[in-house]
């Protein structure tokens, strides 16, 4: 179970290979805040991710949101690395 | 109305769903499972789904082919999964009273659900290497859905 600080985050496609795993949490306090500085905190702790990352989209629910967004400790957040289907 | 599903794709629901007496036009669009991709011998694809989002922007994209296009009805399923060589891994259903907006609006509904759907192929090769593919990047479209403009005007 998430504790009350952490973000959860859905890692899907090519992040999911990289991260080796579905599914990762990251201690994140209110004063951090945004989808950007989530991103930019995941390069960090993972800089052969910051590539895709930095083109990946973040969807909360069935809405992408932008880098702008605030998030909370407890949010559930997925990374959308570019899309291939078809 | 179902979007994506992991069992093989039928084109009877499809089909029975958008039947309509004034349409003279029925298109439809598979697409399959191709066993080369840039000089490699594929063997199979792995397709993923982030389903929340991919499920809504399909029924999106169902909405603005029928806006944009003087068309009846379309639908669209994307399979997930792991599908072999020749498995369909996508419908698109377009009725229309004539064939010319039919044909016009399949083809902008498979663009739309290419460049915009939250679904990732990854490819297994004959030689045992796997990757997944390099896809559109939806950080555009994520500024666009909070600035309230809907998709980029590009697709």
């Amino acid at each position: 179970m998430p504790t009350n600080n952490e973000i959860t985050i859905e890692c899907h496609g090519a992040l999911e290979q990289l991260y080796g795993s579905r599914e990762i949490r990251v201690l994140f306090g209110p004063a951090r805040g945004s989808v950007a500085a989530l991103l930019d905190e995941l390069s960090l702790r993972t800089p052969e991710a910051a590539g895709l990352l930095a083109r990946s989209a973040v969807a909360r629910g069935d809405a992408l949101i932008d880098r702008g967004e605030r998030l909370a400790p407890g949010d559930r957040v997925a990374l959308i690395p570019p899309v291939s289907g078809g | 109305m179902t979007h994506l599903s992991d069992e093989p794709l039928t084109l009877e629901d499809l089909l029975a769903e958008t039947a309509d007496p004034g349409c003279g036009a029925l298109v439809v669009f598979a697409g399959t499972v191709r066993d080369h991709n840039h000089g490699r011998a594929v063997s199979s694809i792995d397709y993923s789904a982030y389903a929340p989002l991919a499920d809504r922007t399909l029924a999106e994209i169902e909405t603005e082919t029928v806006a944009r296009h003087d068309i009846a009805a379309c639908r669209l399923i994307h399979r997930t999964g792991a599908l072999a060589v020749g498995d369909v891994s996508v419908y698109a259903v377009v009725r229309a009273a004539h064939r010319a907006e039919a044909f016009d609006a399949a083809r902008w509904a498979v663009e739309a659900l290419k460049h915009r759907v939250a679904v990732w192929k990854h490819e297994h090769y004959a030689d045992g290497g796997s990757a997944y593919l390099e896809g559109c990047s939806l950080v555009e479209h994520a500024e666009a859905a909070t600035a309230g403009d809907g998709a980029p005007a590009s697709t």
